[in-house]
C-alpha cells in the first residue's frame, strides 16, 4: 500500500511539474536563439564618426551563401565559397551604433567571437574612455580579445584588408596579427583588453596598444594564361560582400571602398609598432625598433637582432641575435627622489659573420659583448627618455615594483608616480653573456 | 486523487480485503484410501480433462493389497526414467521382498527406488507442488506419497549469452532449466559453503526460486532480508526474473535498476564471492544479484579476465558512453541554441548554413532523429535475426542520409544522434541502457528550456535521486558516496593481486579474500613468504627440478 | 530528535566546506577587495584562523546535551523563551544567508549562461531543485557531496591554476592595504565570512561519530580559509585591485580566460555547469538546516513539510533586492560583517548560559561524545567492520 501511495504522490509531482514547465515552454525560452538568427562578428573597428561626437562601429563577419535549387547529390549549404561582409553604423555611443548595425545586417549581432578590436587613430587621440566602459562591461566581448590602433588609417580600413587576405578565416587573420608578429618577428606585442583594462584603472600605469597599418600586398603569382587583378580572388574563395552604413546606403560590393584610390582589400595589414597612451589619449607612437627596446625594458621581448652592418669597425659584418634571459627592476625611493635600476641579461648568438675577425678570441669576445651591451643600453635609454619627455608617464610598468616601497594603499594612491618617474634616475645595465656561434667557429672565407 | 490504481482481485472476482496477505497454505493430508487419494488428485489436476497429466495405476509386486499410482505431467517428467526407476522396480518386486503396508513407504524409499532424489510426504500440497514442477509422485496406500525427481523439462544446451558477450572468458550462459542454472553456478564455485535455499513464489506458477550465497561470506542479515521479501510476496505468478526483480527491489518507482540481472553464471559466481546473494528464478535465463552498486552496472565479467589497464580503459569508455548517451543531444542543443559562444569560429558558418536550410527548429530536429533511431532499433529487434541487423544498418544509413538531403535535418544533428545511439549500445547493462534512453529525453527537454542551466539542475536532481537509493540496505552510490575504502575495482580496476578485500559496503563476514602478497612465488615479496618457495634452489636461484 | 540518517566525518567537512567556499565564485572576492584592498587575503586568512576558536562553543554546547538537536539544546540551555528566540533568530539568519546566496548565484547564472532570462525564473527553478534535494535528507546530501567534490575541485584547479600565468603577485603590494590597524579590525569582523559554520551544531546530532565534531569544524574552516585566501590572491594577482572591486563575479571573469587551444575557448559555460552543483549543494545544506532547526524549534515530528514553504520563502526573499548592487551591499555590509554574532555569538551565549545555570543533559560530558550513530550500520545489515 505504501508504494501505491508513493506512486500516486509521484504522479502528482509530475503533474505539478508539468504545469510549471508548460508555461516555460509556451512563453518562450528567453535565451533560445537558433544559430542562424545571429551574425557572429569576427572583428570590430571603432572610429570617430562622421557626425560630431559620434562613434562609427564596423564589424566583419563570415557568411556562406545558401545554395538554392540544390540538385540530388548535393546537400543544402554544402561546399561553397564563404564571403566576408563588413557592416558599418554610426551612433552617439558604441552600443547605440552597435544596435544600428542590426538595421544593416537584419539579424542580431553577437560579439562573442570577436578576436580583434581596432581603434581608429583619430578616436585614440581623442580618448578611448567613451568606448572603453562599454567594452569592459560587455558580457559578449571577451577580456582576452586583442586590441590594436590603426596607424594613419581608420579601423574600418584595417578590417577591410581581411577581405583581400582570406587564405585563413578573418578571425584567424585579424586576431593573429599581433599574436603572430610577436611570436614570429618579435617586433610587436600582443595586448589584450584585459591588460588595457588594468592599465586604464590602475594608478601609475599607462596603456600601450599595437599599431596596425596598411602595407602593399605582394602581387599574387600569375598562372600562365590568366589575367591578373581583381579583388577578393584569393584561393579558397572570397568574393567581396557588401558594406552598409547607418544611413542605409546600398552596398557597393566587389571590394570597392568609397573614397579610396586603392582599396584596402588590395593591401595587407602590418604591425608598425606601438601606440602609447597617456590618461586614455594616444600621445605617441613607437617605431618597431623602439618597440623592441620597450619589450626589453618590460621583459616581453622574445629575441632581438642586432645588425652591425654599416659600422666602421672590425665587426661591421656581424649579425647577432640576443635572447633575453633575465630582467630585474629595482625601485628605491629616497624622499621624493626615485631611483630605478633596470638590469638586463641577454644571451648572444652569432648568426652571420662576413668579416674575418675572430670574434671568439677572448679579447675580441669581451669587446663584442661590451658593444652589444652598449647598444642595448642605448636603445632602452632612448625609449625611456621618450617616455619621460614625449609621453610624460611611465608605460613600462615600473610602478608595479615601486608599490613594494609603500606601506598602505592610500600612500600609493596619493603618490603621483608619473611625475616622480619623469624626475627619476633610471639606470640601465645590460649584460650580454656567451656568444654561441652556431655549427661552426670560423667565418667562411679563404683559410688562413 | 488524480487516478486510482484499482483494487487487487482474486481469480474469483472479489477484492482483497484490507490488510489481506497470503492465503494460508493448504496442509491437507493425503487420504489413506488409495481410491480416495486417486479421486482427490484426479480432481486437483483436472484429469482426464487435462490431457497432459498422467496417473498410472499399478500394483506393487503384483499384490492387490498394495495398490499405488504415479502422477506426472507428460513432457515435464522423464517417462523413460519413470518406467525404469519407478514402475519396473516396484512392479517386479518379488513376493519374498514384500513388506507390510505400514513399512511400505520406507521400504520403497530405502530399497526399491533407485532415483537419486526422492522425498516422502503426506501433504497434498507437496504432491501438487512436486508434480507441477516436473517431478513424479508415487502415491501409496495409507496416505503416503513419495516425490521423485525425474524432471526433464524442455530446455536447451547452454549457449553464449545474448547480451553479455565476451572475447575472453567463459562463453556459457544460463538456460531455461532451473537445476542446470544452479548447477552452472556450482561449476564455478566448488565451495561446500555455497548454500542454495529454495523458495516457491507465485500462487499459480509456483515458481521455484533458489537463493544462493556462501554462508561464511554473505551477511546473514542480507540473506534473511532476501528470504523475508520472497516469503512475503503474494502474487499469482512470477514468470521471469524480471517480474521478481520488480517485486523485491527497494524503490520500485525509480528508473535505475537496483538489482543486477545477468545471463552469466561466472559473473553470478563472482558476485557471490563478493558477499552478494544470487537469486535463480524458475526458468529464467537470467539470475538476479543483490545488493547492487552503481559501479557494478558498468562492469562486465570480462574486466576480471583481461589485464587491468585494458579493463580500466574499457570502463572509462563505458562511463563516457553513459555520459554521452545521456547528455550529448542535450548538450548539442544547449550549445547551438543557448551558448553559441562556445562554438569554434571554423564551425560557426557550417552550422549556420546548415541550420538556415532546415525548416524545423533544432529541438524538433533532434526529437525527429531520436524517434527515427528508436524505431529502427525496435524494428531490428522484431525482425528475424538474418534480416534484422541489415535492416537496421541500411535503415539508419538511408534515413540519415535522405533526411539530410531532403533538408529535414542538419548533418550535425544526425552525427550527434548517431553518436548517442552508439554510446547507448556500449552500455553493458541493458536495464541501465533503457534508463539512459528514457533519461536522455528528459535532458533534451531541460536543455531546450534552459540550456546548460536546465541540464545542470537536471543532473543534480538525478544525482540526488541516486544518492537516496538503497539496494537491500546498501547505498546505491557506495563505495564512493558514502566513501568506503576497498580494493581498486570501482570505476578503474587495479591489478588482480591488489584485489584483497571484498566490498566493505556489503558487510561480508569475511572481508579479506586474498593474502596481502597473493603472488607468494614472486621473488620480490618479503621474506616471510619465502617458505612458499621450493626447497631446492641452485646457485642462480632457480629450482633444480620438481621433486614434489 | 527527528530521525534522518547520519553523515560521516568527511561528508560533514565537505558539506560545510561547500557551504562556505561556494561564496568564492560570487561577489565575495570583489567585496573583500573593495574593503581591504591588497590586504584582502590577509583579512580572509585571519578571519578563518579566528573562526577556529569561535566555532568551539557551539560544539561544547552540543556536548552538554548529547542526543538533542541544536534548537532543543538551546531551550535547555537558555530556558524556554530565550531558547525559542535563539531558534527563531537562527532560522531567520539562515534564511537570510540562503536567500542572499541564492540571489547572487542566480545573478551569476544569468550573467554567464542566460542573459535575457528573468532572474525570477532562474530563482524559482533553482528553488524547486534544492527543495527536492533537501527533501532527500542529510544522508543523501552527504553521499552526493563526495561524488561532486572531485569535479568541483578539478574545475577550481583549472580556473585557479590554469590562469596562473596571468597572476602577478606584485599586485598584492602595498601589503597592508588600508593599514595594519584596519587589517586587524577587518580580521575580527571577517569571522562572519564563516557564518555557515552554524551548520555544525545543527549537523552535530546527525554525525555518525560525534566525537569527531571538533575535527569536522577544524578541517572545514581550514579548507574554506585556504580556498578563500587562494582565490583572493589569484583574483587580485590577475586583475589588480582597481579592477577586482569593479567586477561583479571575479572568479567567473577569470574563468572566461580559459581556453584549450583555439578549438575550445570560451568554455566558461562548462565551468559554470560544474559550479551549479556546488551552488546547489550549498543551497541545499542551508535549506535543510533551516528546515531541521525550525522543525525542532517548533517540536514538529518531521522537518520535511517545512521544506516547500521555506524554499518558497527563500526564493521570495531572494527576489526582494532590486539588483546585484543591493545584494552585494546587504551581503557584505551586514551579513558578512555582523553575521558572526548569530553564527558564533549565539552558541557562545547559550553555552555560557548553560554553564551558569548548571544545565546539562543526561550522559553529558565535555569530553568527546562517545554516542552517536557508530552502532548503527545501515548498510546491508550487521557485521563487523573490519577496518
Amino acid at each position: 500500500m505504501k508504494w501505491n501511495e508513493r506512486v500516486r504522490q509521484l504522479a502528482g509531482v509530475l503533474v505539478v511539474g508539468a504545469l510549471v514547465v508548460a508555461p516555460l515552454s509556451l512563453t518562450g525560452c528567453w535565451d533560445l536563439h537558433e544559430i542562424d538568427e545571429y551574425v557572429h562578428a569576427s572583428a570590430m573597428a571603432l572610429d570617430k564618426g562622421l557626425l560630431p561626437g559620434s562613434i562609427r562601429v564596423t564589424v566583419i563577419f563570415e557568411e556562406q551563401p545558401l545554395q538554392t535549387g540544390s540538385s540530388p547529390g548535393t546537400s543544402p549549404g554544402g561546399a561553397g565559397s564563404s564571403s566576408l561582409v563588413t557592416a558599418t553604423a554610426e551612433g552617439p555611443s558604441l552600443y547605440v551604433a552597435a544596435e544600428r548595425l542590426k538595421d544593416v545586417t537584419n539579424r542580431m549581432i553577437t560579439f562573442s567571437h570577436v578576436r580583434l578590436i581596432v581603434l581608429g587613430e583619430d578616436l585614440a587621440r581623442e580618448g578611448i574612455s567613451r568606448v572603453f566602459d562599454a567594452l569592459s562591461r560587455s558580457r559578449d566581448i571577451r577580456r582576452s580579445v586583442g586590441m590594436a590602433v590603426a596607424d594613419g588609417v581608420t579601423g574600418q580600413e584595417v578590417l577591410e584588408t581581411a577581405r583581400g587576405n582570406i587564405e585563413v578565416s578573418p578571425s584567424t587573420y585579424l586576431g593573429g596579427l599581433s599574436e603572430t608578429h610577436q611570436v614570429v618577428t618579435g617586433r610587436s606585442i600582443n595586448v589584450k583588453l584585459h591588460e588595457v583594462d588594468i592599465a586604464f584603472n590602475q594608478p601609475g600605469e599607462e596603456i600601450v596598444i599595437p599599431l596596425i597599418g596598411l602595407a602593399p600586398k605582394p602581387p599574387a603569382p600569375t598562372p600562365p594564361g590568366k589575367a591578373t587583378g581583381g579583388s577578393g580572388g584569393g584561393s579558397g574563395g572570397g568574393s567581396g560582400g557588401g558594406s552598409g552604413s547607418a544611413g542605409g546606403q546600398a552596398a557597393t560590393g566587389g571590394g570597392e571602398a568609397q573614397g579610396q584610390t586603392v582599396a584596402a582589400t588590395e593591401k595587407r595589414a602590418a604591425v608598425n609598432g606601438l601606440a602609447v597612451f597617456r590618461s586614455e589619449k594616444m600621445v605617441a607612437k613607437l617605431t618597431p625598433e623602439q618597440t623592441l627596446a620597450y619589450q626589453l625594458a618590460t621583459g616581453k621581448a622574445n629575441r632581438i637582432l642586432i645588425d652591425f652592418g654599416g659600422l666602421a669597425t672590425a665587426y661591421a659584418g656581424m649579425v647577432v641575435q640576443l635572447d633575453p634571459v633575465h630582467r630585474d627592476v629595482r625601485v628605491t625611493r629616497n624622499g621624493s627622489q626615485v631611483d630605478i635600476a633596470l638590469e638586463l641579461r641577454l644571451q648572444a648568438t652569432l648568426l652571420e659573420l662576413t668579416s674575418p675577425v675572430q670574434v671568439i678570441d677572448p679579447p675580441n669576445l669581451v669587446h663584442v659583448r661590451a658593444l652589444l651591451a652598449a647598444e642595448i643600453e642605448r636603445r632602452v635609454r632612448d625609449v625611456i627618455s621618450l617616455a619621460k619627455t614625449e609621453v610624460g608617464g611611465d608605460f613600462f610598468g615600473f610602478s608595479i615594483p615601486a608599490r613594494r616601497t609603500f606601506k598602505t594603499w592610500a600612500d600609493w594612491a596619493g603618490y603621483d608616480w608619473h611625475t616622480h618617474f619623469r624626475a627619476a634616475n633610471v639606470s640601465v645595465k645590460a649584460v650580454v653573456t656567451g656568444l654561441r656561434t652556431g655549427l661552426i667557429f670560423q667565418p667562411l672565407g679563404p683559410s688562413q | 486523487m488524480l487516478f486510482s490504481l484499482g483494487r487487487r482481485r482474486t481469480p474469483g472476482g472479489q477484492g482483497v480485503p484490507p490488510g489481506g496477505g497470503p492465503e494460508p497454505a493448504r496442509s491437507e493430508p493425503i487420504p489413506t484410501d488409495i481410491e480416495a487419494a486417486f479421486k482427490l488428485l484426479a480432481a486437483r489436476f483436472h484429469h482426464p480433462r487435462s490431457r497432459d497429466i498422467t496417473i498410472r495405476r499399478f500394483l506393487i509386486g503384483g499384490s492387490p493389497s498394495q495398490r499405488a499410482f504415479v502422477v506426472y505431467y507428460e513432457g515435464l517428467a522423464d517417462a523413460k526414467r519413470i518406467e525404469r526407476e519407478i514402475l519396473t522396480p516396484l512392479m517386479r518386486v518379488s513376493r519374498e521382498k514384500r513388506v507390510a503396508a505400514g513399512r511400505l513407504p520406507e521400504h520403497v524409499l530405502d530399497t526399491l527406488l533407485p532415483a537419486a532424489t526422492a522425498k516422502s510426504t503426506r501433504a497434498v500440497e507437496e504432491v501438487v507442488g512436486g508434480v507441477v514442477l516436473g517431478d513424479a509422485v508415487l502415491v501409496l496406500e495409507g496416505g503416503h506419497a513419495i516425490v521423485i525427481d525425474v524432471k526433464n523439462p524442455p530446455t536447451r544446451q547452454p549457449e553464449e549469452p545474448v547480451t553479455e558477450r565476451v572475447v575472453r572468458g567463459p562463453h556459457m550462459g544460463f538456460t531455461e532449466s532451473h537445476r542446470i542454472n544452479t548447477a552452472m553456478v556450482r561449476t564455478f564455485l566448488h565451495d561446500p559453503d555455497l548454500v542454495s535455499e529454495q523458495y516457491t513464489v507465485g500462487r499459480r506458477t509456483m515458481t521455484p526460486v533458489s537463493v544462493m550465497y556462501i554462508s561464511d561470506i554473505a551477511n546473514p542479515r542480507l540473506v534473511e532480508e532476501v528470504g523475508r521479501r520472497l516469503r512475503s510476496l503474494d502474487v499469482d505468478s512470477v514468470l521471469d526474473s524480471g517480474t521478481l526483480e520488480k517485486l523485491i527491489e527497494d524503490h520500485p518507482v525509480t528508473f535505475v535498476p537496483l538489482v543486477l540481472s545477468t545471463e552469466r553464471p561466472d559473473r553470478t559466481a563472482f558476485e557471490i564471492l563478493h558477499g552478494a546473494v544470487a537469486i535463480i528464478v524458475g526458468s529464467s535465463p537470467r539470475s538476479l544479484v543483490v545488493p547492487l552498486n552503481f559501479a557494478t552496472l558498468l562492469h562486465t565479467s570480462e574486466d576480471v579476465y583481461i589485464r587491468w589497464y585494458y579493463a580500466s580503459f574499457l570502463r572509462v569508455i563505458r562511463v563516457s558512453a553513459v555520459v554521452i548517451a545521456l547528455l550529448l543531444p542535450a548538450a548539442y542543443l544547449a550549445i547551438l541554441n543557448f551558448h553559441q559562444e562556445m562554438i569554434p569560429e571554423q564551425l560557426l558558418v557550417v552550422f549556420t548554413v546548415a541550420r538556415a536550410s532546415v525548416p524545423f527548429p533544432l529541438l524538433a530536429n533532434i526529437l525527429l532523429m531520436e524517434l527515427a533511431f528508436e524505431l529502427i532499433r525496435e524494428a531490428g529487434l522484431r525482425l528475424p535475426s538474418a534480416v534484422g541487423p541489415t535492416i537496421g544498418i541500411v535503415g539508419a544509413l538511408l534515413l540519415g542520409d535522405m533526411a539530410v538531403r531532403s533538408g529535414l535535418v542538419t548533418p550535425s544533428t544526425v552525427i550527434a544522434v548517431s553518436l548517442t545511439a552508439l554510446a547507448s549500445f556500449s552500455i553493458p547493462d541493458p536495464c541501465t541502457a533503457f534508463a539512459v534512453r528514457v533519461g536522455r529525453f528528459v535532458f533534451i527537454a531541460l536543455a531546450g528550456l534552459l540550456g546548460f542551466y536546465g541540464m545542470a539542475l537536471g543532473a543534480f536532481a538525478l544525482m540526488v535521486h541516486l544518492a537516496g537509493l538503497r539496494s537491500f540496505g546498501v547505498p546505491f552510490l557506495s563505495p564512493i558516496g558514502p566513501w568506503r575504502p576497498g580494493s581498486p575495482d570501482v570505476i578503474l580496476r587495479g591489478p588482480t593481486w591488489t584485489q584483497e578485500m571484498r566490498p566493505i559496503q556489503f558487510r561480508p563476514l569475511d572481508l579479506i579474500r586474498q593474502a596481502r602478497y597473493a603472488r607468494a612465488w614472486d621473488p620480490g615479496v618479503p621474506g616471510e613468504t619465502q617458505a612458499a618457495r621450493p626447497q631446492s634452489e641452485g646457485e642462480d636461484g632457480q629450482g633444480k627440478g620438481d621433486d614434489a | 530528535m527527528i530521525r534522518q540518517g547520519h553523515i560521516d566525518q568527511a561528508e560533514a567537512i565537505l558539506v560545510i566546506w561547500f557551504a562556505i567556499g561556494a561564496k568564492a565564485v560570487l561577489n565575495l572576492p570583489a567585496a573583500v577587495t573593495a574593503h581591504a584592498l591588497t590586504a584582502g587575503w590577509m583579512v580572509v586568512l585571519g578571519g578563518g584562523l579566528l573562526s577556529l576558536a569561535a566555532f568551539l562553543p557551539g560544539v561544547l554546547l552540543m556536548r552538554r546535551f548529547p542526543g538533542l538537536p541544536y534548537a532543543r539544546a538551546g531551550d535547555e540551555a537558555g530556558g524556554l523563551v530565550p531558547g525559542k528566540i535563539a531558534g527563531v533568530v537562527t532560522a531567520a539568519f539562515l534564511i537570510l544567508l540562503s536567500s542572499l546566496t541564492l540571489r547572487q548565484s542566480a545573478e551569476a547564472f544569468v550573467t554567464t549562461l542566460l542573459p535575457t532570462t528573468p532572474v525570477v525564473v532562474i530563482i524559482l527553478v533553482f528553488a524547486l531543485t534544492i527543495g527536492y534535494s533537501a527533501y532527500a535528507g542529510i544522508e543523501a546530501l552527504g553521499r552526493l557531496v563526495v561524488f561532486f567534490v572531485p569535479w568541483v575541485v578539478a574545475i577550481l584547479g583549472l580556473v585557479l591554476l590554469g590562469e596562473v600565468g596571468m597572476v602577478d603577485l606584485r599586485h598584492l603590494f602595498p601589503l597592508w592595504g588600508r593599514g595594519p590597524t584596519a587589517v586587524a579590525a577587518d580580521m575580527a569582523t571577517s569571522t562572519s565570512l564563516y557564518s555557515e559554520m552554524l551548520l555544525l551544531p545543527i549537523l552535530y546530532p546527525y554525525l555518525r561519530r560525534r566525537r569527531q565534531a571538533v575535527r569536522v569544524g577544524v578541517w572545514a574552516i581550514l579548507l574554506s580559509t585556504a580556498l578563500l585566501s587562494v582565490v583572493q590572491v589569484v583574483i587580485v594577482g590577475a586583475f589588480d585591485v582597481s579592477n577586482t572591486d569593479r567586477l561583479v563575479f571575479p572568479l567567473i571573469s577569470l574563468a572566461r580566460f580559459i581556453s584549450f587551444g583555439r578549438l575550445f575557448s570560451r568554455v566558461e559555460a562548462l565551468v559554470i555547469l560544474v559550479w551549479i552543483f556546488a551552488a546547489a549543494i550549498q543551497a541545499t545544506a542551508l535549506l535543510w538546516a533551516v528546515a531541521t532547526n525550525l522543525a525542532e524549534c517548533l517540536r514538529l515530528p518531521d522537518h520535511r513539510p517545512l521544506i516547500t514553504p521555506l524554499a518558497a520563502v527563500i526564493a521570495a526573499a531572494a527576489t526582494v533586492p532590486a539588483g546585484m548592487r543591493e545584494v552585494a551591499a546587504i551581503d557584505f555590509e551586514y551579513v558578512h560583517r555582523w553575521g558572526a554574532i548569530v553564527a558564533f555569538g549565539l552558541p557562545l551565549a547559550l553555552w555560557f548560559l548553560a554553564m551558569v545555570r548548571g544545565k546539562r543533559g543526561p550522559g553529558a560530558s565535555d569530553q568527546a561524545d562517545e554516542s552517536g550513530a557508530s552502532a548503527q550500520t545501515g548498510e546491508g545489515g550487521a557485521g563487523k567492520e573490519a577496518r
